[in-house]
Parts: structure tokens; C-alpha cells; sequence
């Protein structure tokens, strides 16, 4: 049972447990080792002040090898932010959550680059072909091939 | 039930917040000797040409990774397989590390309770008096190494470490390889990386001057290399293999001169190859005292592949239960369909051609009705008025 992806993230976890998340950075539920759900919120002057956005990770058996599954979570009445690289399903498109992973980043890290994306946002809008894409997503994000254009956020 | 799992995983993990929040220095210590992907202590570390440095088969895999490029995963430069390098000097800090962390981790606790308690005069001298109770339960067996080892802790707080130097013809443990040896030895052995000493003739450094110098000759001129006699001739790394450049006999020729089984298919004996690579060079990056065994290795890799196939029966169980159901697709979509012949409608002439263009869309299968409410809009209205058959082909021709 416990494979080196557990193990892994039975060390995140006590990690977060025991020293907390940066500010912004709540965990909500960590039940098993498949499944994690954070929230965060952007600190500071920005476009989403006191706004609160709840992030999904799902793990398979490769993590840290292969990504995890980032999303925003859209139901039980939570919404994903208003962004230029995040769709309304909460699909998120963000280059260090396809090919740029690196099995040195962890859950923690990946917050804490999605909490500045949001705070380096300039203009609340939706991706451009965000109904299009929408429409057809799969499932699971990681199955989605994006395109990585803009290299400001 | 799944996060009484998760608790007890947690307690039994081993993790750098073991020690207590106020000693910030002994976690970034305890970090600092983990592998940055398994977050284990580094097993057969090795270093990239940017110096980073990682577990032999983390790296190994992580570069083998399709979908990872060939780079450096902290630092993102470019690495291929035949730059790793052993870092005998990380492992050798790793195996003091875990020798001297339990007795770490007890003094650090009890430092905490004291502090609360609240007598800081009197901690150096306690914490010293102590350690040797602590240290009590590690893993050495003999009695010699794990004072040794107690000696070595303490002494960066307290100069209490002198008493503790044993005699030099005391018999300990090497606290790396716990190969047993006269103190004497110890630290050559050591700086030879743990090489074996025959109990009758101890290991070379100590022997008399003319011979270690003669000795040293022969080593340079003839490069017979005390690696070579040690290792058994099959202890070389396995090169890397154009897979495609091989029959299939051949291929099965290879698994088999290695000692691998030869079931499966040439996908199964590819994957099999690659990973025994995998595991078997990793293993030789390790010192030669902490190698695992053929045999050890085989069970590795047949449990590797028995994971493999159980998440490949459940992918594809999963996939035949993603598969997307005709009529649902159809039904979900309707509502759209409807709108799609709606803003088509106006332009078309008569009564009987919407029925026919509404027929064509309910019959069709789904991945051409999905193109043909778009065909409607983007074509002329005459263009429409087809038959279902025609429409059908329009649509696979589009796709």
C-alpha cells in the first residue's frame, strides 16, 4: 500500500500539517491520498480581494512522476475566477500543470503559483474559446492538450 | 476507513516535522538528505552535471518519462542517462544521518520538555548525560557502535565526545556497512567506501610503507582495480538499447542472457528490459555494501509488473465504462440540435424539408450529428435538403 506516491504525499500532508500553508492557502479536506481540496485566496491589492476559490488535486499511482489533476472546483455552489487562463468549468490552463511538471514541485507549490496567476491578473475575462472548449472537455484536465501562448503569469 | 489509512500512514512515515517546530535547523537538515521527488533519504544518490541531486532510480525514471523532457527536474537543464554520477560522499552523510537521528530526534524532544519546564542552566550537562539512554534503542547491534555513534552526536553541542573514542584494537561495527573491524581500520575502511576486510589481513592503507607503494604502482600501470576483483564481472551497467533495431528473437536473446523471464508479448519484454536497466543500474550507483541482491532485484521487477498490469486491467475497465453511449449523447445534445435546425429553418423553403433535415440529425450517429447542426448554419440552405445518407457521409467526410 504504501507506494512511493503515498509515502510521498503522506509527507506533504504532515508537512502541511504540522507547519501550515502560506497565507491564502486553506486546506479543506485531505481524506485519502487520491483526492485533495484546498482554498485559496489572493492577498493584497488584486483583482479578487476577499474572493475564495476552492482547487482540486487528484493524484494517480506516477505522482510525483506524472502531474497531478489541478481544477477549480464549479459545484456545491463554488465558482472558478474570472481569468484569461481559467475556463468556467475550472479547468485550469497553466503550463507547470502539463509539460512543464517537475517531480520536485508539490501540492504546496502548485497553490502558490495559482494564488499568483490570479494576483498578476490584470483583466477579470474568460479564456477567448472558453465556450468552445467547455463544450467538449474531458473529464480530467491532464487529458486536455493546451496550448501555452502567454509566458507573462 | 480510507483516512484511518491515511493516519496511520502519517504516523509511520518518517518526515523532517518529526522534530520539534522551535529547531527549524534539524528539519532543513533532514530535508536536506532527501531525495527532492520520493522526499525518501537518498538511496544510491547521484548528481547531474548541474549538481543536483537525486535517488538513482527517481532520476532514472524521471527521465525515462515520456512525457518529461530529458531535464534536470529542479533546474531544468538539459540531462541524459549516461551523465549521472554517484555521490558516495551524500550517501555516506545519509547513512551517519540515519544512524544519529533517532539519538538526534530524543535529544531535541527532551531539550523541548526542558525548555518548557523551564531550566536552562542546567540543559548542556543533561542533555549529554542522556544521550546514551536515548541512543539506547537504535538499530546497532553491537554495543561499541552505537556509543561510537553517541560520542559523534553530542560532541558538536559539548566537548563530551573524548571519553567515548574506543581502544585501537577494539573490535566495532562500521556504522555504514556494519561490517565489524579493529577500530584501527575503521576509518580507512571508511574512506574506501566500506571495502570488504578479511578478518585475517586487514584492508590495504595500514600495510607496511614499500609494499602500499608498490602497490600504488601497479594500480596505476596495471588497471586491475580493486572495484573489478570485488564486484563479480557482471556488476557493469547495462547500456541503453535502440529497441527498434531488434528482431524479436534477439530481443528475447537479451532478457534471457540476463536471467529475465521471456513471457508476454514484445511490448511486455520491452518494458521488462527497460525497468531491469532501470533497476539494476541504480543499484550498482549504491556502495557496494548496500547493493540489494539479483534475487532481490527479479522480485522488485516482478512486482513492478504485477502493479502494472493491475492498473492496466483497471484503466481499461474504466475506458469501457467512459465509452460514450450513442443515444445519451444524443439526448443530452438535443436541446441544441433543436436550436441549431431552428436557425436554420428560415432559410429553408417548405415544411417537408425541415422534416427530413430533422430526421437526418435524430438517425445519424453522434459524431456526425455533432458536425451536422454545424453544416447547417456554415452551408447554404439548398444544401440541406439531403436525405439522412447523404448527410451521414458529409459529415464523416468533414471529420
Amino acid at each position: 500500500m504504501a507506494s512511493i506516491a503515498s509515502r510521498r504525499l503522506a509527507k506533504e500532508l504532515s508537512e502541511i500539517k504540522s507547519e501550515g500553508c502560506p497565507v491564502g492557502i486553506n486546506l479543506v479536506k485531505a481524506d485519502d491520498f487520491s483526492t485533495w481540496w484546498f482554498t485559496i485566496e489572493v492577498m493584497g491589492e488584486s483583482l479578487y480581494q476577499s474572493e475564495a476559490y476552492t482547487l482540486q488535486f487528484r493524484f494517480d499511482a506516477q505522482y510525483p512522476i506524472s502531474s497531478p489533476a489541478v481544477q477549480f472546483v464549479v459545484t456545491d455552489g463554488r465558482e472558478s475566477p474570472v481569468h484569461p487562463h481559467v475556463y468556467s468549468n475550472g479547468h485550469i490552463c497553466a503550463s507547470i500543470l502539463g509539460n512543464e511538471w517537475s517531480p520536485v514541485l508539490s501540492v504546496i507549490a502548485v497553490c502558490v503559483t495559482l494564488q499568483s496567476m490570479l494576483a498578476s491578473c490584470k483583466k477579470k475575462e474568460r479564456p477567448v474559446d472558453n465556450d468552445r472548449y467547455v463544450r467538449n472537455a474531458p473529464d480530467n484536465p491532464k487529458k486536455t492538450q493546451f496550448e501555452y501562448h502567454d509566458d507573462r503569469v | 476507513m480510507n483516512s484511518n489509512k491515511v493516519g496511520a500512514l502519517l504516523a509511520l512515515v518518517e518526515d523532517p516535522t518529526d522534530f520539534p517546530a522551535n529547531a527549524p535547523s534539524l528539519r532543513t537538515l533532514d530535508a536536506a538528505v532527501r531525495c527532492p521527488i520520493c522526499s525518501e533519504y537518498f538511496a544510491g544518490p547521484v548528481s547531474l552535471l548541474c549538481g543536483h541531486c537525486f535517488c538513482s532510480l527517481c532520476i532514472r525514471n524521471a527521465i525515462a518519462t515520456p512525457a518529461s523532457k530529458a531535464q534536470c527536474p529542479t533546474c531544468r537543464t538539459h540531462v541524459s542517462e549516461s551523465q549521472l554520477r554517484p555521490n558516495p560522499g551524500m550517501e555516506d552523510v545519509v547513512s551517519a544521518w540515519k544512524l544519529a537521528r533517532p539519538c538526534v530526534l530524543g535529544l531535541a524532544s527532551k531539550q523541548l520538555e526542558e525548555d518548557v519546564v523551564g531550566e536552562p542552566a542546567k540543559k548542556k550537562r543533561k542533555l549529554d548525560d542522556d544521550s546514551s539512554r536515548v541512543a539506547g534503542p537504535s538499530r546497532t547491534s553491537s554495543t561499541e557502535s552505537t556509543s561510537r555513534s553517541d560520542a559523534d552526536v553530542p560532541s558538536s553541542s559539548a566537548p563530551a565526545g573524548e571519553g567515548h573514542v574506543p581502544k585501537p584494537d577494539f573490535v566495532v561495527a562500521c556504522p555504514l556497512c556494519t561490517q565489524s573491524m579493529k577500530y584501527k581500520f575503521l576509518e580507512a575502511h571508511m574512506t574506501n567506501n566500506c571495502a570488504p576486510v578479511s578478518p585475517s589481513k586487514p584492508s590495504a592503507p595500514p600495510t607496511s610503507k614499500s609494499k602500499s607503494q608498490k602497490n600504488a604502482w601497479s594500480d596505476i600501470m596495471a588497471p586491475k582495480s580493486r572495484g573489478k576483483d570485488k564486484d563479480t564481472s557482471d556488476a557493469d551497467h547495462i547500456p541503453k538499447v535502440s529497441y527498434d533495431t531488434l528482431k524479436d528473437r534477439q530481443l528475447k536473446d537479451k532478457l534471457a542472457e540476463l536471467g529475465l523471464p521471456t513471457g508476454g508479448d514484445r511490448a511486455a519484454w520491452i518494458a521488462r528490459h527497460q525497468r531491469w536497466s532501470m533497476l539494476w543500474n541504480a543499484n550498482l550507483d549504491r556502495a557496494p555494501a548496500k547493493r540489494q541482491s539479483k534475487a532481490e532485484l527479479l522480485k522488485e521487477l516482478r512486482k513492478w509488473e504485477d502493479e502494472r498490469a493491475a492498473l492496466r486491467s483497471k484503466q481499461k475497465r474504466e475506458k469501457e465504462k467512459e465509452k460514450p453511449d450513442d443515444h445519451a449523447h444524443l439526448k443530452t445534445h438535443n436541446a441544441e440540435f433543436k436550436k441549431l435546425v431552428a436557425a436554420a429553418r428560415p432559410k429553408s423553403k417548405g415544411g417537408a424539408t425541415n422534416k427530413e433535415v430533422e430526421v437526418g440529425i435524430d438517425t445519424s450517429p453522434p459524431p456526425s450529428s455533432a458536425v451536422a447542426p454545424s453544416l447547417d448554419l456554415n452551408s447554404e440552405a439548398d444544401v440541406i435538403v439531403v436525405d439522412s445518407d447523404d448527410e451521414d457521409e458529409k459529415g464523416k467526410a468533414d471529420l
